[in-house]
């Protein structure tokens, strides 16, 4: 196995310390805002709003399993949505697609149901593992939605060509929906189809804007630095290919830099 | 206690990886690391299997309650669990003893019946884009209708008839090369940006789930 070159691992430790730094910052009290997301601002709205037609509500976490990062931070919003549920007395369904995430979340649900004081909320019957096969676990998820006509169904996680499918069986019955995916290629069919969609690393931030913790609050600010760092290489690399380009191989100054910037990689 | 431990097995399996792909494999304990990596993954193997038992037991209890209960879609819960045990003993069947009858009925479960639902299923999805289209393409507002003209673009330009156009139009480029240029371009640099984002908050992510700061999970309260 080929080892990483030397600039990954120190991208990693400039990433993981300004993530560490700020997390530190805000515990220490550095106050932290967040611009307003529309799509998890709604979460509430739409658990209201099922509540008021007398639905159910539907949450999915799309295809990965539980070692998947995206996966995980489905099933955080998924703890939050639970939660209002609860608050409202509503019932929630849960649809997933592997078995490792249907037992985690058979405990999350109860465990909250229970912190809320309401654990007779908690129906194991309504958290279905449904398949991991894509279109059996689509199928699945649309005819639960039809069936129950779910008032508000959330789409958090990854998903594949399946994303429509779910989207437009929730659109159909007039649900109100929200979709949060880092699945660049679904974002379109979801945006289409849903009334807000969080796009890529908003389903990241989505627990620390709805818990405001400040450690997660202060690790968004980290990863806003991360990001800022990462744009320096892009741009500083663009600039150093041009010029590469445009002045030929006899500039073996701008080789000897893109050649660092890159690890050797690519040249 | 409980969450300590988890947090603790949690921490040092996520540290595992990460020391792993970051030390060089010449270093004493980059060598080690990469010769303990297999295992591990072995272990973890083996605690996501006994995951999967749990879920396939938690389906068959959910779905024989239904059929002993008799509650409403008691048939479906049946169909179910004949099609799951009938799949698994005939492909069970047919490793340890190939007669003709168990590769036939494994056959007729799963190419005759399962890959056929699952074609249908997907070719829903032809449906389902027209009707998002329609939704998406309604000109409201300056940017749906930018987006109705860059879609036309791009869908024109998939076929010959685009080129024609342009050629009747007198443009100075074919559609084709105009869908190339929009989706190598405009659409590759909006997918990068959505991708460098989704990498560095899962990092971020990541990170917070090693070191147990992810609050209001089922970590949260101590068991």
């Amino acid at each position: 196995m080929t080892d990483a070159p030397i600039q990954v691992l120190l991208l990693f430790l400039v990433l993981s310390v300004s993530l560490l730094l700020f997390i530190y910052l805000a515990r220490r009290g550095q106050r932290i805002e967040l611009r307003r997301i529309a799509g998890l601002e709604s979460m509430d709205e739409a658990v209201g709003r099922a509540t008021e037609l007398g639905r159910p509500v539907l949450f999915t976490t799309g295809l990965e399993p539980l070692n998947s990062v995206t996966t995980l931070a489905a099933i955080a919003a998924l703890t939050r949505v639970c939660r209002v549920c609860a608050k409202y007395n509503t019932r929630l369904i849960v649809t997933l697609a592997e078995a490792d995430v249907y037992t985690l979340v058979k405990d999350a649900c109860q465990q909250i149901c229970a912190e809320e004081g309401k654990p007779e909320l908690y129906r194991e019957e309504d958290i279905y593992f449904l398949s991991t096969m894509q279109f059996s676990y689509a199928s699945g998820t649309a005819g639960i939605m039809q069936r129950e006509q779910v008032g508000a169904a959330f789409f958090f996680g990854a998903f594949a060509a399946e994303s429509l499918i779910l989207s437009e069986a929730g659109n159909q019955i007039g649900a109100i929906q929200v979709a949060a995916t880092t699945s660049s290629y679904q974002i379109p069919f979801f945006v289409a189809s849903c009334d807000y969609t969080l796009i890529g690393e908003e389903l990241f931030a989505s627990s620390a804007y709805l818990t405001r913790d400040p450690s997660q609050l202060g690790s968004l600010l980290g990863q806003d630095l991360a990001k800022i760092a990462i744009l320096i290489l892009v741009v500083a690399g663009s600039t150093l290919a041009t010029l590469w380009s445009v002045l030929g191989p006899e500039a073996t100054w701008v080789e000897a830099l893109l050649s660092g910037l890159l690890g050797g990689v690519l040249l | 206690m409980k969450r300590w431990i988890i947090s603790l097995f949690t921490f040092l399996s996520g540290f595992f990886y990460i020391l792993e792909f970051v030390l060089p494999s010449h270093t004493h304990m980059g060598k080690a690391l990469q010769e303990a990596k297999p295992h591990v993954g072995e272990a973890i193997m083996v605690i996501a299997a006994f995951a999967v038992g749990l879920g396939v037991i938690g389906v068959c209890r959910h779905h024989l309650r239904k059929l002993f209960l008799r509650q409403k879609g008691w048939h479906n819960s049946l169909a179910l669990l004949l099609s799951m045990f009938g799949m698994a003993l005939f492909k069970i069947w047919e490793k340890y003893d190939p007669p003709e009858l168990a590769t036939r009925l494994h056959d007729l479960l799963f190419l005759d019946l399962y890959n056929q639902l699952t074609i249908t299923v997907f070719s829903l999805l032809a449906f389902y884009v027209a009707s998002a289209a329609y939704r998406a393409f309604r000109v409201r507002s300056v940017d749906a209708g930018l987006m109705m003209i860059t879609a036309l673009v791009v869908m024109l330009g998939q076929i010959p008839l685009g080129d024609r156009l342009a050629e009747w139009l007198r443009l100075p480029w074919t559609l084709t090369e105009a869908r190339l240029w929009i989706m190598s371009v405009i659409n590759m640099a909006g997918q990068r940006v959505i991708l460098l984002g989704a990498y560095v908050g899962s990092l971020a992510f990541g990170i917070r789930v090693l070191l147990g700061l992810n609050r209001d999970t089922i970590l949260e309260k101590d068991g």
